[in-house]
């Protein structure tokens, strides 16, 4: 345990020291602050447009960072051969991933918070009140998106390059959110073959949908009771699958 | 690493528990009732800016929901609140959009029960169309007769269909006819049978019209005019 927490410190310590993290969030604090003029764009309500598109600009800011940072995190220990100095020592592979990971994911948490004042101090300012607090759930469950995100990016960094693992990363939260029309295509499909090939993708892939209740937030719909905890449980699973994988992965690759 | 086959074990149970929380959630996604996803809908002229030059496309996006949402509310509710507000935004961001001014003549009336919207925006379809498509002057001719109960407007709108290119040319100048009698407007029912009879090159369409001018000067001689 101590072992994950020294890479996860290091790992911290080393992204949050990147210049793009705060390149994304600058991006992100000046998209967010533009959002209040935004708000013009509905008939009925600012603070929805503005709700919307913070909590959008949320979620693509922890995609950034998860693709930029994420990728580069394994890839550039590998490139640079600083990986030697670390695996040299008696650090199990699975630890040295799972350090990866949980220091990422920190620097993620990070800066979802930073987005999250600047976004929630934004609205207070705009309506003169704090916004509900189904917002947090969303924030939560965006959060629990990210890490499936940064542990597809591992896992992707763990066999290929930088350059190839960026692409998959962002190809696989893509198809994580047309997972529903996968499963429409299946339903409709006549040729049995592809039915099944249609049918294993729906299940292989994430289902990234069930972390998006941004129209429930902004609208203040109600919420299925158990969507929360069931995609929270769904999201750690999915991650540990993923973080399962890129163990294998590495423990095999000859550096 | 530890045994392979503690890892399969390990994967299996990761793959049935992720296959068991994902069949319960779209069971729970299944059961919410459904969103009104067109919650907020901007007015176009905001919106054109921020299509970035595809404003078509996303018309015929705006389209595919428009057909979605009605055929989902006729299922459900009947409440079509905001038909009037997509189809204004489809014809808006593409003017041309002749299936959707047809769609907002037929259906935006009775639906929504809003005969006043769909006047607006077939007499938008008008002046973009003019006399070039029968079915924008035809479906608020029919606004006019149904929900007006104006003859005269009806009669004018059934003349400028009656002028576009197509075999329809010859009922749609006899209905143009019927409402320009019912209108007492006897002289200019005649005049649209004749330029439409003058104007029109096919024989079939001739034919109807020349029928239908005897017929009216029968009727017209009959009222001693």
């Amino acid at each position: 345990m101590r072992v994950i927490w020294l890479v996860a410190l290091n790992t911290f310590k080393e992204t949050i020291r990147n210049k793009v993290l705060y390149n994304i969030l600058l991006v992100a604090a000046v998209v967010l602050l533009l959002a209040m003029s935004f708000g013009d764009l509905s008939v009925m309500s600012r603070v929805q447009v503005m709700s919307d598109f913070g909590l959008a600009t949320m979620s693509l800011t922890g995609l950034l960072l998860a693709v930029f940072i994420g990728v580069g995190v394994l890839g550039s220990e590998i490139a640079d051969k600083t990986v030697y100095g670390v695996l040299c020592k008696p650090v199990d592979r699975i630890q040295f991933i799972i350090g990866k990971f949980s220091g990422l994911f920190a620097t993620l948490a990070l800066n979802f918070l930073l987005i999250a004042l600047i976004f929630i101090t934004a609205i207070t300012l705009m309506t003169g009140h704090a916004p509900q607090p189904e917002i947090f759930y969303s924030i939560f469950l965006l959060m629990i998106e990210m890490s499936i995100i940064i542990a597809a990016a591992i896992m992707w960094s763990c066999f290929t390059t930088p350059t190839l693992a960026a692409i998959f990363t962002l190809a696989f939260y893509v198809s994580g959110h047309l997972n529903d029309l996968i499963t429409l295509n299946a339903d409709i499909q006549n040729n049995p073959i592809l039915k099944t090939i249609l049918i294993i993708l729906h299940y292989a892939l994430p289902n990234l949908e069930f972390f998006n209740i941004r129209t429930q937030v902004v609208f203040e719909l109600p919420i299925a009771p158990g969507h929360i905890t069931f995609a929270a449980i769904y999201g750690v699973l999915y991650a540990a699958l993923l973080l399962l994988f890129s163990s294998i992965l590495f423990s095999r690759k000859d550096l | 690493m530890k045994k392979p086959v503690t890892l399969i074990i390990i994967t299996i149970a990761l793959l049935a528990c992720i296959t068991l929380t994902k069949n319960r959630l779209t069971a729970i996604r299944g059961s919410a009732p459904p969103l009104e996803s067109m919650a907020y809908l901007p007015g176009s002229e905001r919106v054109k800016p921020f299509m970035l030059g595809f404003n078509t496309t996303y018309a015929h996006y705006l389209w595919i929901r428009t057909v979605i949402y009605s055929g989902g509310q006729f299922m459900g509710d009947r409440q079509f609140d905001w038909l009037v507000e997509m189809i204004d935004m489809i014809t808006r961001l593409h003017p041309h959009f002749n299936e959707a001014y047809e769609f907002a003549g037929l259906m935006i009336p009775g639906m929504s029960n809003n005969p006043g919207a769909a006047k607006v925006i077939l007499e938008r379809g008008m002046n973009v169309f003019g006399k070039s498509k029968w079915n924008v002057p035809f479906y608020l001719a029919m606004v006019y007769h149904r929900y007006y109960q104006d003859p005269d407007r009806a009669a004018e709108n059934f003349a400028i269909a009656a002028q576009a290119p197509g075999n329809h040319q010859g009922r749609l100048a006899s209905l143009a006819a019927t409402f320009y009698n019912n209108a007492g407007r006897d002289t200019e029912a005649l005049d649209i049978l004749l330029f439409l009879y003058e104007t029109s090159e096919n024989p079939e369409v001739k034919r109807h019209i020349e029928e239908r001018i005897e017929r009216h000067l029968e009727e017209m001689a009959g009222d001693g005019v």
